[in-house]
């Protein structure tokens, strides 16, 4: 038993901590464990705002790491501890506060799963944009903490811009409530989204109020065959410079379909390189106009096949089948790595070339998918065997492609955040002089450092 | 099925944690030491590369999974999760010793060749020692097959005959589900004979690890069914499908000569309204005007249960689909006798859900569900679909 479990058990009781080797290791990684895992020294479950206070009042004295964690589903090494410390499991506080129809918004803890969240707002015809990949097991509180985005990105844009306030734990124990549930506001720096996407670094969000959308009155899935990757991308850039808005945008290369053909139903015949798939949303007429319209730019440049999916049923199946696509890449890889590079849009063809060449100079297999409709792309490494050289040959493919994305006026990360995944290249994003601004911004909140420290950008030693 | 087997597949669990949703485990103890993806990274770290020791603790972790195969059918990077832990535990009975082991072993020990029936007698003595026993359900004192032996006619002009494999459950538990299951079958003119020398599926022993006890028991059965003359096997129980159809072949070595009898017998081995709907009868329920809803017990392949969920809306009776019909009820065949704090987390669920759709009467194809959904809810009928098609 540690000490500071013992510690911890005094302020939460017994049921609510953990530290045997056996338990703490559980909370030792997120989905990147190949790069990250370390066990905290305890785990805490707090079930209120007042557990969390307390416990970093206690954290806070005694100058001890503390990491938030939500599912653990992260893809970049954010909720793992690298300095062991307490690991604060967020998943208990999972209740649904409040759902204000009036304001069109929800009170939520910061626990909730996504999906939960959205099978209640489904219930009462109301509607979430954000999807993260994870949905079935993410929580809001790790969606706020790395504006955690999705295929819906295209037209909705990601959590950031649905969150209007939040409750929030200061390191030293002190409870925040910035912003609200008003629509806009210019009052005083925006705390609110300078939380978001903090990535447990400056404090622990413990509630947030969302912005909420009726739902859309009808929905289409399209899926559209295309001869080459490039054409694929080439067309993507077509549909956005046409103005035309589909609620989703999807890449994917042929590889990832023939991995989830098992689970689309009727499965999609294997007849071009890259395929994208879609959903249109809106009011019925809105979408036949874009189904349309659509159709016409994918015909004209050349898609193989646009095959336009009327039955809902079949429709889920694809995008089901979509959200598994990362762990269903290790039926027949031994290791994958997602990076979630982003561009302006118009450069995703020449981003797809790069990486393609990519991949051909240093002998690296990546993988193309992506929310591509909003610039994002996943390059994924994909290993065929665990060994030093694979590992080196991805090291270099993952830092080529950061530069190439980088070269594009792009960003290292669009949705996943940075952890410890890429903390090496965020100076090279931002350059030295706003990583120091970032620095103090911390040391403001957090003059210990003691939230999840090591992450974002390298440490100093401590 | 040893753990050997499993050295390189155990690594290809993504850790997306996508079992978050399936892990009944995870779900009632709320932390994700008792996830299914944690008990893969223990099991790699204590078992395999044994960087770690084999404490109470690991083995407490191991025994909290009620082996209910939901992870393992729902997770996109086809890590065989149920069949690991078996293996796993398959080692811990190797190396436990004392009372522990007596516990761990404890099935494999009473059940032996002659299936429930070994326990009948016995009930008490050692099982009291080991803290089983509680909340049993009791063994018939006419088992089913006391009663029907040989082949059972149809009525009117014959369509088939079955041969019906009565599982543990409907043979000594609950007898009536064995003689409606013959007189629906033998009703719609279906010839059905109960096949001579079968015993347990070996579900409860592989659940403790012993795969060498379940395999012996396997073997017979496969010996026993592919004797007989019959266009189909009816099997009335999801859990003895599953030995069936998923683990049977998992269980021998690949040169084994048993292996070939048991694809041939995975030809015929299917859920009794399945193979009546294949012979076109129109199965009516006698128990018309109740309103009925169905769980689904976790180790159905679903498709029986989507089958039977048709059978019963065209009978007269009236069906409501309760919100979560797949969610565990917590009995997990004898896991609850060990573990009430969580599988008793895991029923009120269930029992809210049942009680949302205002069913009277609940029918789900286990018989442990079905004795276990009956305990948290003694003011309705719980029964096996098929004792509501022959009328309660
Ligand atoms: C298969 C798969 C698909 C994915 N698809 C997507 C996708 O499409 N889009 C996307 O954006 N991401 C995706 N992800 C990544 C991940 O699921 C998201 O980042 C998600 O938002 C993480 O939520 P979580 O609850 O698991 O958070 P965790 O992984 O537990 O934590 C993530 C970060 O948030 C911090 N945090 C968590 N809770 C709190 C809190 N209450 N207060 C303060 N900080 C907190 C943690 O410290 C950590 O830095 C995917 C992951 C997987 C495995």
């Amino acid at each position: 038993m540690s000490s500071i479990g013992k510690d911890l058990r005094k302020i939460l009781g017994d049921k609510q901590v953990l530290d045997l080797p056996e338990d703490v290791s559980a909370y030792a990684n997120d989905a990147t464990f190949y790069i990250a895992k370390k066990n905290p020294d305890a785990v805490a479950v707090p079930k209120t705002t007042k557990d969390v206070s307390e416990i970093m009042k206690y954290a806070f004295k005694n100058k001890i790491p503390v990491v938030p964690r939500g599912a653990g589903s992260g893809l970049a090494g954010g909720c793992t501890p690298v300095h062991g410390g307490i690991v604060l499991d967020m998943k208990k506080k999972d209740r649904i506060l409040e759902i204000d129809h009036k304001n069109m918004s929800a009170t939520v803890e910061c626990g909730v799963v996504l999906n939960n969240f959205n099978r209640e707002l489904a219930r009462q015809g109301l509607f979430y944009p954000p999807d993260p990949q994870s949905m079935s097991v993410c929580t809001l509180g790790g969606n706020i903490a790395t504006r955690a985005g999705g295929p819906r990105g295209v037209k909705y844009g990601t959590t950031e811009r649905y969150v209007t306030g939040l409750e929030m734990v200061m390191p030293d124990g002190t409870v925040m409530t910035p912003g609200g549930k008003v629509m806009k506001m210019s009052s005083g720096y925006d705390i609110t989204h300078l939380m978001t996407g903090s990535e447990g670094t400056l404090g622990v969000i413990t509630s947030a109020h969302l912005r909420l959308l009726p739902m859309p009155a009808a929905k289409r899935t399209i899926v559209v065959t295309c001869t080459t990757v490039d054409q694929a991308a080439e067309i993507v850039s077509e549909i956005i410079a046409a103005g035309a808005v589909p609620a989703m945008l999807e890449f994917l290369i042929k590889l990832a379909i023939s991995v989830l053909n098992k689970y689309i139903s009727p499965p999609l015949p294997l007849l071009g390189e890259a395929y994208l798939l879609m959903e249109l949303d809106g009011s019925a007429s809105q979408v036949e106009d874009e189904t349309r319209d659509i159709k016409r730019i994918c015909t004209g440049m050349g898609a193989v096949d646009v095959r336009v999916v009327t039955d809902d049923a079949e429709s889920a199946t694809y995008w089901w089948a979509r959200s598994r696509l990362y762990p269903g890449m290790l039926q027949i890889f031994k290791r994958v790595i997602t990076e979630d590079i982003t561009v302006p849009r118009n450069s995703i063809p020449e981003f797809v070339r790069r990486v393609q060449a990519i991949a051909a100079s240093t002998g690296a297999f990546i993988g193309l998918a992506g929310h591509a409709g909003d610039g994002n792309m996943h390059p994924t490494i994909l290993h065929t065997e665990i060994s030093e050289e694979m590992s080196k040959k991805a090291e270099k493919a993952i830092e080529e492609i950061i530069r190439a994305g980088l070269d594009l006026k792009g960003t290292i990360s669009g949705e996943h955040g940075i952890g410890i995944h890429k903390n090496k290249f965020t100076e090279l994003e931002h350059g030295a002089d706003q990583i120091e601004l970032m620095k103090k911004i911390k040391a403001a909140f957090d003059p210990h450092n003691i939230m999840n420290p090591g992450k974002i950008w390298i440490e100093e030693a401590r | 099925m040893k753990l050997t087997d499993y050295s390189e597949i155990i690594s290809r669990c993504s850790q997306c944690s996508f079992c978050q949703e399936y892990c009944p485990s995870f779900q009632a103890m709320g932390t994700e030491n008792f996830l299914a993806k944690h008990r893969m990274n223990l099991i790699r770290e204590v078992l395999i590369d044994k960087t770690m020791p084999e404490s109470d603790r690991f083995r407490e972790i191991l025994d909290k999974c009620l082996l209910c195969t939901n992870c393992t059918r729902n997770c996109f990077s086809l890590v065989p999760i149920d069949e690991i832990v078996i293996a796993a535990r398959s080692e811990m009975l190797k190396n436990q010793k004392g009372l522990g082991a007596l516990k761990r072993g404890f099935m494999s020990r009473v059940l032996s060749e002659k299936g429930l029936r070994s326990i009948a007698g016995m009930a008490g003595s050692l099982a009291g020692k080991v803290g089983i026993g509680k909340n049993m359900p009791q063994i018939s004192s006419k088992p089913f097959d006391s009663i029907y032996k040989g082949t059972i006619k149809a009525e009117g002009e014959q369509r088939g005959r079955v041969a019906y494999y009565t599982g543990c459950g409907s043979n000594f538990l609950f007898p009536d589900v064995g003689a409606s299951v013959v007189r629906v079958l033998t009703a719609n003119g279906i010839e059905v004979v109960i096949p001579e020398n079968i015993t347990c599926c070996g579900l409860p022993l592989i659940s403790e690890g012993d795969i060498d006890g379940a395999a012996d028991m396997m073997r017979r059965n496969i010996e026993a069914l592919s004797e007989v003359d019959a266009e189909a096997i009816v099997m009335d129980c999801t859990s003895c499908r599953m030995m069936f159809i998923k683990k049977a072949q998992k269980m021998f070595g690949k040169d084994d000569p048993i292996q070939e009898k048991i694809i041939q017998l995975l030809l015929k081995i299917k859920e009794p309204s399945a193979y009546m709907t294949e012979k076109g009868c129109a199965v009516q329920s006698k128990s018309a005007t109740k309103k009925v809803t169905m769980h689904i017990p976790c180790h159905s392949d679903r498709s029986a249960e989507k089958n039977l969920v048709a059978m019963l809306k065209s009978s007269s009776a009236e069906y409501v689909a309760m919100d979560n019909p797949e969610s565990c009820c917590g009995a997990g065949g004898t896991f609850y006798m060990n573990n009430s704090d969580m599988s008793e987390k895991l029923r009120k669920i269930k029992v809210d859900d049942i009680k949302a759709t205002g069913a009277d009467i609940i029918v789900t194809e286990c018989p442990m569900c079905r004795f276990y959904i009956q305990l948290g809810l003694p003011d309705k009928k719980v029964m096996h679909p098929f004792e509501f098609m022959a009328g309660e």
